[in-house]
């Protein structure tokens, strides 16, 4: 049985097109089911348990990555097979998993090829794709209790589970370092990214001194440092599509 | 060995990168391939191969298959396959490896052995 939860943001005039296209396509391909609409006086949290003790076994968010986001932490204890419509902005987690923006991504769920993912675990809260800490004090990165790496310069930082070179089925993550430095002479004071630092782990430690710095998703602040972060093997099961960034 | 093409880092091939800026400490265990140009202090262990680039400082015994040194590097290293010492590279520290490769200009302060001395050790 499915149930799919509509994003606030995506339930709006806005989206209503791509919204009743779903609809149609979702009856079409003999897919339809409870339909939950998120308003501010109705809980992500509440209605995704509701869906898993009413005997939901697919459980479809319509939304962008912050609805992803925002439901993880509760779909990861569920005993649930996760898909997702993207609809609004932005869907970038949509796209790394192969899925297509609104109505065709129907068809995806449909086809139904599942594969169980790997997820960010910090302070008993889940993630699927990136965690970012900006630019500010110089952070201290303890890897797997093994060794300690850290940046001479500022630098930029990314938790990363989906990347060019990882993937999110691998029992790992990846923490990426950008150091900034000054340019030259005719970028007037502008920093500019160098190469950047490639770290597998399974656990990392953030510290940043006496300064607590916040760790982002999705351009919000999720969590203030000092944070362990753990990889989550294999915890969510999801529909994908053939056009997925991973093997 | 697609890591080692020209003097540009193929990143696309590597698990790790310690880049420039970025300081390393402790006992590093790549998974994969694994570039330095950066710091690093300690150890550094791989199956796979390891990049030092011409930037990079190394203080730390290194285990690897292939070895790439364009650094400097204080420690000693030992590749189970083929170790090469670039011109710009600086190693003090010994040696072990299948095959040596050095460049003109490289810098070396150590003792060097190769799979063949064991036997000859064994012969006498």
């Amino acid at each position: 049985m499915y149930t799919y939860v509509v994003e606030a943001s995506a339930n709006t005039k806005k989206h209503e097109v791509e919204l009743a296209r779903v609809e149609s396509r979702l009856i079409a391909l003999d897919i339809a089911g409870r339909i939950e609409r998120l308003t501010i006086l109705k809980s992500l949290r509440e209605t995704l348990n509701d869906a898993a003790r009413t005997a939901a076994t697919t459980v479809v968010l319509i939304g962008s990555d912050k609805l992803v986001n925002e439901a993880m932490s509760t779909l990861a204890e569920l005993d649930v097979t996760v898909g997702i419509i993207p609809i609004g902005e932005p869907t970038r987690i949509a796209q790394a998993l192969g899925i297509p923006y609104g109505a065709p991504a129907c068809d995806v769920l449909s086809a139904r090829i599942t594969t169980a993912l790997d997820l960010v675990r910090v302070h008993n809260r889940y993630f699927l794709s990136t965690l970012h800490l900006p630019v500010g004090a110089t952070v201290t990165l303890d890897c797997d209790d093994r060794y300690q790496v850290s940046a001479t310069t500022p630098a930029a930082i990314d938790i990363a589970n989906f990347s060019e070179s990882s993937n999110p089925r691998d029992g790992q993550l990846e923490v990426i370092v950008r150091p900034e430095e000054k340019s030259g002479f005719f970028s007037f004071g502008r920093r500019s990214t160098r190469h950047a630092s490639v770290f597998p782990f399974k656990k990392l430690t953030i510290r940043s001194g006496n300064e607590s710095l916040p760790i982002m998703a999705d351009g919000e602040t999720v969590l203030k440092t000092p944070a362990t972060i753990e990889v989550a093997p294999h915890r969510l099961k999801l529909i994908v599509g053939k056009h997925r960034t991973f093997a | 060995m697609a890591m080692f093409k020209g003097d540009s880092t193929a990143h696309g091939e590597v698990g790790t990168v310690i880049g420039a800026g970025v300081k390393v400490e402790g006992n590093f265990t790549g998974e994969g391939n694994v570039v330095v140009d950066g710091q690093l202090q300690g150890s550094l262990k791989t199956k796979h191969d390891v990049q030092i680039g011409s930037g990079a400082l190394v203080k730390a015994n290194v285990e690897a298959h292939d070895i790439h040194v364009a650094g400097e590097v204080q420690g000693n290293v030992k590749s189970t396959g083929k170790l090469v010492l670039a011109q710009t590279a600086k190693l003090t520290g010994n040696i072990e490896a299948a095959s040596i490769s050095m460049a003109e200009g490289a810098r070396f302060n150590g003792k060097c052995s190769m799979g063949n001395a064991v036997h000859a050790d064994e012969a006498k």
